[in-house]
């Protein structure tokens, strides 16, 4: 199947879903008679996508070009991509609990060794300065709260 | 028109707005630099940082970074072949001949030439043009306006490419839908929050902004890895040469320098059609019109086919300001995410920013050419070494980029929920990046959808609750006419390749 038609489908098939969710809004009390409701632009924006989504799908794509969808995605370095999505979630995850001075170190840490950084030596001083910089330029020089997480007690003290 | 001049130069000129501006020209040319990374990244980065600052400073920032990230791009385009946006694609064709040649350093200079002359020509047309139109558009009401976004949404997908053009108007309508989300402004029913509390607010355009581009963008660039895996480490190698340009050069640039910034201004302004058009259209115009020699040079190392497309798309970039600051519709992806960082300094673009912000309106008029100055005197020299600032190797630079835009947008809300958005919308961006989707339309969509049912509304409540303003008002018709005609354009341009 072609990227267009990949494509099409997908966002069909968001349509399809928004415009269900939108005929399902709630009217406002006295909204009824009025020529616009919060649903009106929704259920038009949903005719609007799921015939411009059948529009790509049926219509011919550029000519020229492998435009398979399996031919774009193989060979790409997926197995990259999800560990840094992973890490990612992760440090949403870790902010919080961990504080921002741990938490930060630790992603870009595990952001060089994904990106294939060795050594240990360039990635622990590196992810700890970059984090201790940006820490002193918030807290001290613009004053912004972070949390300190489970280094909390170097707060108190 | 003169006092607005002098308050405009009063805001600009002050230190802190000066800092600024230097301050965004230069880290707009690093992060252009980039490869994978445009300026409308460049800005989104900027974002999170002008939160802090008044809304003047917070533009003029976001202005230089445009320009610097606009001549950041053509610098990767000279030195790499590897155009970090659309609009500098051209410049590769004769910059990067001229590189291979052992003159890195005068394609730099005269593209940076280029640049400031189309920058400068572009910022008097603006003080003449913008003044007038937000003048003219003072008179706009809510049909006009419905009108006018209806005009800038289509616009963006009719330029979009060849090809592209439905897949603009999807991405525009997905944009809009997303602006929907969150409580309805006039009733307060709350609309597609999944009975989140976090979505009651709607979906930030921040968020958006930082994980379609620069977080999609950079993720983009690890996905790939043949592209440009090795190519951030190569300018800090190059052998720049003489940054010197002879009288005799300057003279035959010349003549193609003024008419590229005219063309330039005047494609800027048209919504959606932006830098990238204007900058071919005006390599493809110097090209009709050389002979000879200098015609067969095009493509091997021209300098008037390195500085017609760089006048050009700086050109463009100022005039892409004149429907922004005057109708408040963004022309392009780039002013897309200003306008969005505007509303929510609580400041709307369109005539009333005129009459109501004139030390914005103004010190943005004017800072379009500091921008321009410090580019010149303080870019160009700095180039080589800016250029060794990319040598920085990947596994460091995009762990970077990713903590800055994830912490750009942490420190708005301090909500996790955020930064697990931000992941979702990134992934969806990375595929439908793949899929050959445009992204820039979705952000157009999102930051106009708003106010397109805003007006509608209004426009509606007015004609009570009858379609017929569509038709019945002079001046919304003849935008809906335009609109047509440009939702033809691709019709007539490409057949059946929509």
């Amino acid at each position: 199947m072609t990227k267009n038609r990949v494509g099409a489908l997908v966002m069909l098939t968001l349509s399809i879903a928004y415009g269900a969710m939108a005929l399902n809004l709630p009217q406002a009390p006295g909204m009824e008679a009025s020529g616009v409701t919060p649903a009106s632009l929704p259920i038009a924006l949903s005719v609007f996508g799921i015939v411009i989504a059948v529009l790509v799908f049926i219509l011919p794509g550029r000519s020229g070009g492998d435009d398979s969808v399996i031919a774009t995605f193989k060979g790409l370095r997926w197995r990259r991509i999800g560990y840094l999505f992973l890490l990612m979630t992760g440090y949403g995850l870790a902010i919080k609990p961990f504080g921002f001075f741990m938490s930060t170190t630790l992603f870009l840490g595990g952001g060089f060794r994904i990106m294939g950084e060795r050594r240990l030596k360039m990635i622990l001083p590196i992810s700890i300065a970059v984090t201790v910089v940006f820490w002193f330029a918030l807290t001290r020089l613009l004053s912004v709260y972070l949390e300190p997480g489970v280094l909390r007690f170097l707060e108190s003290n | 028109m003169l006092e607005g001049l002098l308050t405009g130069l009063a805001t600009a000129l002050t230190p802190i707005n000066i800092v600024m501006v230097c301050v965004g020209v230069f880290a707009g040319t690093f992060i252009g630099m980039l490869p994978g990374l445009g300026p409308i990244s460049a800005i989104a980065l900027m974002i999170p940082i002008t939160y802090s600052f008044e809304p003047a400073s917070g533009l003029i920032l976001m202005a230089g970074v445009y320009y610097g990230a606009v001549f950041g791009g053509s610098t990767s385009s000279i030195l790499i072949n590897a155009p970090g946006i659309a609009g500098t694609v051209a410049t590769a064709f004769d910059g990067y001949p001229l590189a291979q040649a052992g003159k890195a350093g005068k394609a730099l200079a005269i593209a940076a030439y280029s640049s400031f002359a189309g920058g400068t020509i572009g910022a008097v047309l603006l003080l003449v043009a913008a003044p007038a139109l937000a003048a003219v558009s003072l008179s706009f009401q809510s049909a006009e306006y419905f009108a006018l976004m209806v005009m800038g949404l289509t616009a963006v997908s009719a330029f979009a490419g060849k090809g592209q053009f439905l897949k603009g108007m999807l991405m525009t309508v997905l944009g809009v839908m997303l602006s929907t989300v969150g409580m309805d402004n006039s009733t307060g029913i709350q609309r597609f929050t999944f009975g989140q509390l976090d979505l009651v607010e709607g979906l930030s355009f921040l968020l958006l902004a930082m994980a379609t581009f620069a977080l999609s963008e950079a993720l983009m660039t690890t996905l790939k890895p043949d592209e440009t895996s090795d190519s951030a480490e190569a300018p800090g190698q190059i052998d720049f040469g003489s940054l010197k340009v002879s009288k005799a050069e300057l003279r035959e640039i010349a003549p193609s320098v003024g008419r590229s910034s005219v063309l330039g201004f005047f494609i800027g302004v048209l919504p959606g059609a932006g830098a990238t058009i204007a900058s071919f259209l005006a390599y493809a115009c110097e090209q009709a019109l050389a002979k000879g020699h200098a015609r067969r040079q095009f493509g091997k190392g021209s300098l008037r086919g390195l500085a017609a497309p760089e006048t050009a798309n700086n050109a463009a970039s100022t005039g892409s300001f004149v429907p922004l600051l005057t109708l408040g519709i963004p022309g392009s992806g780039t002013t897309a995410v200003m306008l969005g960082a505007l509303i929510s300094y609580g400041i709307q673009p369109g005539p009333r920013l005129f009459v109501e912000h004139p030390e914005v309106f103004w010190s943005v008029i004017v800072s379009m050419y500091l921008g321009n100055v410090m580019l010149l005197i303080l870019n160009l020299p700095l180039i080589p070494y800016i250029a060794r600032l990319l040598a920085m190797p990947k596994p460091f630079l995009i762990p970077f980029i990713l903590f800055f835009s994830l912490i750009g947008v942490y420190l708005v809300s301090f909500n996790n929920f955020d930064i697990y958005l931000m992941v979702g919308f990134a992934g969806f961006a990375l595929v439908f990046r793949l899929l050959d989707f445009p992204m820039a339309p979705m952000l157009l969509g999102f930051v106009l959808g708003g106010l397109l049912e805003e007006n509608l509304r209004r426009a509606l409540l007015i004609s009570d609750g009858e379609l017929s303003f569509l038709w019945t008002r002079p001046i919304t018709l003849t935008i809906l006419i335009i609109t047509v005609i440009v939702l033809l354009l691709p019709l007539v341009r490409s057949g059946r390749n929509l």
